[in-house]
């Protein structure tokens, strides 16, 4: 029987509290991506996910569906769980080596692209913590590294999303102007 | 939408769910939550939990004028928290730079000074406060709300004006307390008050401190469709007590602030003149009527003057005095966020636009790997 979030809430605070792993099953991938576009780290993105899915379930009773969706609240925690982490862990990001447990299986070629493309990342996030403002800043990590739409960081943000258009337009011509 | 997304190992992601899903399952099993704890004596404990129930409906029956209210924050009360913390930092962060007297100075050399003058610091301090309510009214509404878990404060209200992002840190109970802390940057200010809320009549008295300076703010709603806002502001600072009365009145896209210290009077409006932003003030201080126009203009070096055209009886005169918010070299990289600032809150922006920017990532991507 295919349940919706609130339905699967609802059943956790109420009945059954390990329907929760359905939650986990579902947003899962999505917030790792989320996670690891950030972290650049597998271990650290899965420390990571672990405390946030379990500060989610101890925060359900919090949930109000007619604030947010559930998808807009979890990013909410997500988000400000990461920027902590990021934040005081700065130096530590810094010194990251990346993880590629499968790199038997692939080419050097493939290693070195992937290797190039991780330190753009990492340098893109540095220039954005850097030249952006607070708020522009978490904006603009949500737009690049998570799949919510404009509306959903609106939601997620409780910023007009006409303001999250232009805070976006604004910060890219000032991160192209920083890298070039 | 591509993104700048990192590859990901999809086999990696996959075990790690597995390995999240079973850590935090368990986590979660081993929970025991005051629910889980009834749970288990619920036979037992039913019978306490129906007289504690008829208690609290006999207490909120007996008490028609104190309903039960949920403890979240509400739109006015969010709004007003904005402006008075912001206010209240302001003015004490901004204490210190004050002391050192701008003006004094050329003022010392001069035989011809004006009333304007002899205030112009303690002006400037109320001026650089309060042009934000001229030039953004409605700069509240950028202010972002987070509900803080596992944490020591409930709420978190973040907001940024003139490029200083205003932190303020709040717990919040049922009887409308509050207590928290705002910090600006390095600045921190310990901060308690009270709501209150009655039929339409809504106040607020919030009390910002800071070693032994303080600033306490009281607000009280006049009307509910408020045109005019009133505050009192009662300032401790450097050993020194005043009390001002502020009032900001919007009127048909108009913005006009009036501050009042005893017989003392300031009265402040912003329009435009050929392109140029110009702020008029009447004021009557120490008996003495004048009015003043201040122009905002950027020099050579990129620091904001303001120029002062002083007419004070049959006297006229010209003064240009530094923003002396642009002194320190970080203001550099807050010129220009003011900058994205401003035109955030006015320029229209539509989708077409937009959807020309997720091209952007591209180009920037690419640009960066260029490097």
């Amino acid at each position: 029987m295919h349940m919706n979030d609130i339905e699967i809430i609802n059943i956790v605070l109420k009945e059954d509290k390990n329907k929760y792993a359905l939650l986990i099953d579902k947003y899962h991938n999505e917030l790792f991506k989320y996670v690891y576009n950030m972290t650049g780290s597998y271990t650290d993105t899965e420390d990571l996910l672990q405390e946030i899915f379990f500060k989610i379930y101890k925060a359900l009773r919090k949930y109000d569906n007619e604030k947010a969706s559930f998808r807009t609240w979890m990013y909410r925690i997500a988000k400000n769980y990461v920027l902590n982490h990021l934040q005081s862990a700065r130096t530590r990001l810094k010194n990251n080596t990346y993880e590629y447990d499968d790199s038997v299986n692939r080419s050097n070629e493939d290693i070195e692209k992937q290797a190039v493309k991780n330190d753009d990342i990492d340098r893109i996030v540095e220039v954005m913590k850097r030249i952006l403002s607070p708020k522009h800043y978490e904006i603009m990590h949500l737009h690049y590294f998570s799949n919510l739409t404009v509306k959903e960081i609106s939601e997620t943000l409780s910023i007009p999303d006409k303001t999250i258009y232009k805070a976006i337009k604004v910060s890219v011509e000032k991160i192209k102007k920083e890298v070039t | 939408m591509d993104k700048m997304n990192r590859e990901i190992d999809n086999q990696r992601m996959e075990i790690s769910k597995r390995k999240t899903i079973d850590l935090v399952m368990d986590r979660v099993s081993n929970e025991r939550s005051v629910w889980d704890f009834f749970k288990g004596f619920k036979a037992k404990f039913a019978m306490v939990f129906m007289a504690l129930a008829l208690l609290v409906v006999v207490v909120i029956a007996t008490n028609p004028n104190e309903p039960y209210q949920p403890i979240t924050l509400s739109q006015v009360q969010t709004k007003k928290l904005v402006e008075t913390s912001y206010m209240s930092a302001s003015i004490i962060s901004n204490a210190v730079v004050n002391s050192t007297a701008t003006a004094l100075s050329f003022i010392q050399l001069d035989d011809n000074i004006t009333e304007f003058e002899k205030n112009i610091d303690d002006f400037n301090y109320y001026f650089n406060m309060l042009k934000v309510f001229i030039d953004n009214s409605d700069f509240t509404d950028n202010a972002l709300i987070e509900e803080l878990i596992d944490q020591d404060f409930q709420y978190k209200i973040s907001y940024l004006v003139e490029n200083k992002e205003y932190v303020f840190y709040l717990n919040f109970d049922e009887s409308g307390n509050i207590d928290g802390e705002i910090n600006i940057g390095n600045n921190k200010m310990l901060v308690e008050g009270k709501f209150e809320e009655k039929d339409d009549e809504f106040e607020l008295e919030l009390t910002a401190r800071k070693n032994n300076d303080y600033i306490i703010i009281e607000y009280k709603s006049e009307t509910s469709d408020e045109v005019e806002t009133k505050y009192l502001v009662k300032q401790n600072i450097n050993s020194v007590y005043i009390e001002r009365e502020i009032n900001i009145e919007f009127e048909d896209d108009e913005v006009k602030v009036e501050i009042k210290q005893g017989d003392d009077q300031f009265l402040l409006e912003k329009y435009s003149e050929n392109g140029t932003v110009v702020y008029f003030m009447e004021y009557e201080v120490n008996d003495s009527e004048g009015e003043v126009y201040i122009t905002e203009s950027i020099d050579e070096f990129g620091k904001t003057i303001y120029s002062y055209h002083i007419t004070e009886g049959d006297f006229e005169k010209d003064i240009d005095l530094e923003d002396p918010d642009d002194d320190d070299e970080e203001n550099e990289e807050d010129e220009e966020d003011e900058e994205d600032e401003a035109e955030i809150e006015d320029d229209e922006i539509d989708e077409e636009e937009y959807e020309d920017e997720d091209d952007l990532a591209l180009v920037l991507s690419n640009n960066v790997y260029n490097l």
